[in-house]
């Protein structure tokens, strides 16, 4: 009789055959383990150096903000300067186109007084230009020549007058003075421009063109030392005068 | 600096100029100058005057003043029209402003701009609130 089933040897080997590729499996599974620890690393690195590169490229967007803005308030005020010099350079040439016109209207004014005098000897330009002779007599006109000390006061001014005074030490004595000021008849407004270092700037308007200092003089009870006076400004020394007794 | 508050308007005082103050309590967290605007104990231009020989600094009238926009690029038009006070001038690094009250706050400028040297002059609060609208004008 025969029992059928599986002979023992055959068994042993399919079982080794089994066992064996078994083994074989687990080493293919230690090395991949192996791997897979190895990438890990790998990637804990590469994110940390992300972060790292991310704090950094913060860091370096804050400072170039700011020097954006410092460039940008160094920008404003050079472009400011310029405008400011370049407006100064125009006042500086206008002013002197003035001043040459005016000392041409002055030598042509100078001329024409001693063309009317019959001074056919004086010199066109001022004396000092010229090699003094002894033998020539001095001629009678010296007197016209320009003097720039001793300003003549100007015998009508025009409405508008800036009026530079002082000393004043306190308060109470500009005011008093500003109030002195509103009673002269001829004085319409009375305006403080500015006040410095116990000298103050009045900005006058008169009625009509009139010759203020006279009529100042006359009015306050303040002795007036004009030191300068043209038909838009003057400068005076102010000294109130002695009550009698 | 109260100190000189306080003597400018004792001077105003002795000239009469402030009959009333002595029966009228301050207002809490407010300067004295307010309280003798406000109510219209004193003009503006004495206390300014006042303000400025005491202090020693220099008094300037800003009547028909168009102050330049550009400087407010340096001093932002919202501190002046909070602190009273108006640019009036930039030379070298020396912006000078006009100043209601003595002891205005200008920090923002300071820290923004700390190589500007300021200079304060004393105007009265009127003058500088009109110069502060003709700006915008």
């Amino acid at each position: 009789m025969f029992i059928g089933g599986y002979r023992v040897s055959d068994v042993e080997v399919a079982l080794a055959s089994l066992e064996f590729s078994l083994g074989q499996i687990r080493l293919e599974l230690t090395s991949l383990q192996r791997r897979v620890n190895v990438d890990e690393g790998v990637i804990d690195d590469q994110q940390a150096r992300l972060a790292a590169l991310r704090t950094a490229e913060s860091k370096a967007l804050a400072q170039v903000a700011l020097l954006e803005e410092a460039r940008a308030d160094s920008a404003r005020e050079t472009a400011w300067r310029i405008e400011a010099a370049e407006q100064e350079a125009a006042a500086a040439q206008a002013e002197a186109q003035r001043v040459r016109a005016e000392h041409d209207e002055l030598l042509r004014r100078l001329q024409e007084l001693t063309r009317d005098l019959g001074a056919d000897d004086v010199p066109e330009r001022p004396a000092s230009d010229e090699p003094e002779s002894d033998s020539q007599p001095t001629p009678p006109v010296v007197t016209l020549l320009p003097r720039e000390a001793a300003p003549e006061p100007t015998a009508a001014f025009e409405t508008s007058v800036e009026l530079d005074a002082g000393p004043f030490d306190d308060l109470a004595s500009l005011t008093a003075f500003e109030q002195s000021l509103a009673e002269v008849p001829q004085i319409a407004e009375i305006y403080v421009r500015s006040y410095e270092e116990g000298r103050a700037t009045f900005e006058l308007q008169l009625r009509e063109p009139t010759d203020v200092i006279d009529a100042m003089s006359s009015r306050l009870p303040y002795r007036l030392d004009v030191t300068e006076s043209d038909a838009r400004r003057i400068v005076l020394t102010v000294l109130p005068l002695a009550l009698p007794a | 600096m109260s100190t000189t508050v306080d003597a400018a308007i004792a001077d105003l005082r002795q000239l009469g100029l402030l009959a009333l103050l002595d029966v009228l309590p301050r207002r809490p967290g407010e300067r004295p100058e307010d309280t003798l605007l406000d109510l219209k104990l004193v003009d503006d231009r004495a206390l300014a005057l006042a303000l400025a020989i005491r202090s020693g600094r220099t008094f300037a009238g800003l009547r028909h003043t168009v102050p330049d926009h550009r400087l407010f690029l340096y001093l932002p038009l919202h501190v002046a029209q909070r602190e009273r006070i108006i640019p009036l001038s930039l030379v070298e690094n020396r912006l000078t402003i006009a100043c209601a009250y003595l002891d205005p706050d200008l920090s923002a400028v300071a820290d923004r701009f700390p190589n500007l040297e300021l200079e304060l002059l004393v105007s009265p609060r009127v003058e500088i609130l009109q110069a502060l609208q003709r700006v915008g004008a």
